[in-house]
């Protein structure tokens, strides 16, 4: 896969999915590094998190059902929507049992994943390393 | 000592990056296979085994005892070897790869996910935490 030349494929929605992602890996990774377990600010974030990457998900799937689709492949692009949008439930309960930095560092991983994640399924939408 | 201290702590945030990529490779061998298997054997044969290989380490890993630690040790050093050799298969023949599998470049496409994961995983596995405990 080669690197995409430009950002021109990333949509508003991709952005603030994507920026969001990456601040609550953020918030999270640090919290981790401060040896704190999952707690209010944390997992808080992941629920808005997971809220957005919901909205997310949803207006794919409204666009989709509108006859719009994909350059790139529709098996891959749900492929990847389905993990993002399951990955911060997966996270937190996940982190609910790991009352250590450690529950803390799933929040983040699945936080930066979904983020990562989200600018792989603009590209498959617009068709950007597909040739 | 939890005899499935394996899966907690670090071990947990393994077995997340595990679940991403079992899905992932699940899903893009399947798709590939089953429709465009004859364009490029080779690269769907080995998704297919990349995908088997992360089955395997998936759920060993997220099991306890003894069995399941050789069964992860084992699979996750397949899956080192595997992304060393088709990595660097894919660079000297891109020919042979028209579509990217999970290790083709060292996972480039995957921001070398698949090539730190199985690192990470054995280091953990060998460590003094994720060791079955000794009898």
């Amino acid at each position: 896969m080669n690197e995409p030349a430009g950002t021109g494929y990333l949509d508003v929605w991709t952005g603030i999915s994507l920026a969001l992602g990456l601040v609550v890996a953020g918030i999270c990774g640090v919290a981790a590094l401060r040896g704190r377990p999952p707690g209010r600010v944390t997992v808080g974030a992941t629920l808005v998190l997971q809220a957005v990457l919901l909205a997310y998900t949803v207006r794919y799937l409204v666009v989709s059902l509108q006859g719009q689709s994909p350059v790139g492949p529709v098996w891959e692009l749900w492929a990847y929507l389905v993990t993002v949008v399951l990955l911060p439930a997966v996270g937190l309960l996940w982190a609910r049992d790991e009352h250590t930095r450690w529950g803390t560092l799933v929040l983040a991983a699945a936080a930066f994943i979904a983020a990562v994640m989200c600018g792989r399924v603009a590209q498959i939408w617009a068709g950007v390393g597909f040739s | 000592m939890n005899p499935d201290h394996r899966r907690h702590g670090p071990g947990k945030v393994i077995l997340v990056l595990y679940v991403v990529f079992v899905i992932g490779s699940v899903s893009r061998a399947g798709y590939q296979i089953l429709t465009r298997w004859e364009e490029a054997p080779l690269a769907y044969g080995l998704s297919a085994f990349a995908a088997a290989v992360y089955v395997v380490a998936t759920v060993s890993l997220a099991l306890p005892g003894d069995r399941a630690w050789w069964l992860s040790v084992t699979t996750i050093s397949i899956e080192l070897a595997g992304v060393l050799i088709v990595g660097l298969w894919s660079v000297l023949d891109p020919a042979a790869f028209p579509d990217a599998t999970v290790w083709s470049r060292f996972g480039q496409g995957y921001l070398y996910i698949p090539l730190v994961l199985p690192v990470i995983g054995l280091w953990w596995l060998l460590s003094p935490r994720g060791r079955p405990p000794a009898r």
